[in-house]
């Protein structure tokens, strides 16, 4: 009886104990919001999401989405993000302006620090941001993590042609939400984003040996795709693997001087699955024409190394390759 | 017995989290750092990265862009702006984990933006402008770049060696009369320094730390070497007071940007080092 009593006594503390595990992250909009009901919405949205989150990763279980209520594509995404590498928000008290975007609103800047499982390459910085989009209503839209901070401090210094700040961020919005498509294996972005008619090339190395056996100066090959046969390729490649990582770890941003809503990006992306890994430059060349809803006309890859050296630069991909 | 050897196994399971708590000074920066961002009176930016002076940097060129953002929205055609005065950008840093978090902020009212037709120039003031409370900072023509600079909110007083606080002979000369000089432009690092400067406690241990940048360093009364040297000017109390660069023949105070002289400041003392 007395031990039944104790065990019993013992369970009730020990369920205690989650609960001081993790502290409530409160969320304040500062600015950016004059709809108050909205703005308190989405407030406790984002308290409650990153409260599971904290918790969750404090008692190293999956995302648990029941009282959360969030859309199914978001919860997905969330759990292809975790899947990748848990994490957790550091700050338990969030102040951020709201930011206007076509569709609705945004808020950025939200500290994660990545807890990266033991058997997993991650090959990015623990410390990422988040950013929670969101429609007119208040429903999240999108979570996913922003560009690492160097990149983004490398177009806004060095890229005279990109001086919009306005137009850099939206830029490079899209580019972070186009690396986080891969990682979360977001095809339904992907087949929007891309346009119709997109023109998707692929380099590969050949490496060549003569018939002696000797070896030979690599080659590279290009294939050109249609956007429904990379689409189904890379449906393909989603179904086989159980995570995707993409990192991008340099960036240029140009624009067409003709055509000013025409950016060309550059990017060095590194690429890691469950079965494979590599590393190379992706092109692509995004319309801003429509704001609201920008789409990339040529997507390129190459790999970065040729024949044991980095690929030249007047070899990569940019925009004046492109006549359109 | 079984029950307190079952109580204190729980208490231990929730040491760790007792633990990780905040470091109080942290957690009061933190407060100060949302106060700040909950107020409509300020600008800032901030960064979180694995070195410091990354962190700085990139933070200051953010705020930087919000200024000149802002002063837009406020329906000025500005392409540079004034800030009242120098040392009006604050600077906070905490730590997330392992990387250092940094935040800067100066007061809206603080910054005036600037019409392109306004010819600005850059005057070397007189010693009695020396002692007004507001200075202002003025843009040449000349310079495209805007004039803001990174200080430091907290100061920390300097262990100095071997001080002697002997009396500086008057000058013989007349002061130089108010000249027009070419705008200086603070660097990145000098910002860094600058802000590294101010929070060091032994000069000696900040040589140390920096051997890889700084060739040689002297103190007073080693005298200040000709060409590029930084100079540092030490109260009584071992607080470093001013900082100026010795360079193209000039000496210029790096927080006003502008020429200074160090007889300007009679009770300070000087240490200078000069960068590999």
């Amino acid at each position: 009886m007395y031990m039944k009593k104790s065990i019993l006594i013992a369970a009730a503390l020990v369920a205690l104990v989650p609960s001081f595990a993790a502290e409530p992250v409160s969320v304040e909009i500062t600015d950016g919001l004059d709809n108050a009901a909205l703005k308190t919405k989405m407030e406790l949205t984002m308290s409650s999401l990153l409260t599971e989150i904290n918790a969750a990763q404090e008692e190293a279980r999956n995302l648990n989405f029941g009282k959360l209520n969030l859309p199914k594509n978001v919860a997905v995404s969330l759990s292809m993000l975790w899947e990748n590498s848990p994490f957790m928000c550091t700050d338990d008290v969030i102040v951020e302006k709201c930011l206007v975007t076509p569709n609705g609103y945004q808020i950025r800047n939200i500290p994660l620090m990545m807890t990266p499982r033991n058997d997993r390459h991650f090959n990015e910085s623990e410390y990422q941001e988040a950013v929670i989009s969101f429609d007119r209503k208040g429903e999240v839209e999108s979570f996913y993590l922003s560009l690492d901070l160097n990149l983004y401090m490398q177009v806004i210094k060095s890229n005279l042609e990109v001086k919009d700040l306005r137009r850099r961020e939206l830029i490079l919005d899209y580019v972070e939400h186009f690396r986080t498509a891969y990682n979360q294996k977001d095809l339904p972005f992907l087949e929007q984003v891309f346009s119709d008619d997109a023109l998707i090339i692929t380099g590969k190395v050949i490496k060549r040996r003569s018939s002696d056996n000797i070896p030979l100066p690599d080659k590279i090959t290009y294939k050109k795709q249609t956007k429904r046969e990379y689409l189904t390729n890379l449906r393909r490649v989603f179904n086989a693997n159980s995570y995707i990582r993409v990192t991008f770890d340099d960036i240029k941003v140009m624009r067409d001087g003709a055509r000013p809503n025409y950016y060309g990006v550059t990017l060095h992306q590194g690429y890691s699955s469950s079965s494979y890994h590599d590393e190379g430059y992706v092109f692509l060349l995004w319309d801003f024409t429509d704001e609201e809803a920008p789409v990339v006309h040529v997507r390129t890859w190459q790999p970065d190394q040729f024949n044991g050296k980095p690929l030249p630069e007047d070899e990569i991909f940019s925009l004046a390759d492109f006549d359109f | 017995m079984k029950l307190l050897r079952l109580i204190t196994l729980v208490a231990a399971l929730s040491i760790p989290v007792v633990l990780q708590a905040q470091d109080p000074a942290d957690a009061a920066r933190v407060k100060e750092i949302n106060r700040i961002k909950k107020s409509k009176d300020y600008l800032f930016a901030e960064s979180t990265t694995k070195d410091l002076e990354s962190a700085v940097d990139n933070a200051l060129t953010l705020l930087e862009l919000t200024v000149e953002d802002w002063a837009k929205q406020e329906g000025a055609e500005a392409k540079r702006f004034v800030v009242r005065a120098n040392n009006d950008i604050e600077t906070i840093r905490t730590r997330r984990g392992d990387f250092y978090r940094v935040f800067v902020y100066i007061k809206k009212k603080d910054v005036l933006p600037v019409k392109d037709d306004e010819v600005l120039m850059v005057v070397t003031p007189s010693a009695q402008e020396e002692e007004k409370k507001e200075q202002e900072v003025v843009l040449s023509t000349v310079a495209q770049e805007s004039a803001v600079q990174a200080s430091v909110t907290e100061t920390a007083a300097v262990e100095v060696d071997e001080m002697v606080f002997e009396p500086v002979p008057e000058p013989e000369s007349e002061p130089e009369p108010a000249i027009v000089q070419p705008a200086y432009k603070l660097r990145s690092f000098e910002r860094i320094l600058m802000q590294e400067i101010a929070l060091i406690t032994d000069f000696n241990k900040f040589y140390a730390d920096r051997k890889a940048t700084i060739r040689d360093f002297g103190k007073y009364p080693t005298p200040i070497p000709d060409g590029d040297c930084y100079v540092l000017l030490y109260d009584n109390q071992k607080k470093v007071q001013v900082y100026m660069h010795q360079i193209d023949g000039r000496l210029v105070n790096l927080w006003t940007l502008r020429d200074d002289r160090i007889d300007n400041y009679k009770t300070y003392r000087p240490f200078w080092f000069r960068l590999k």
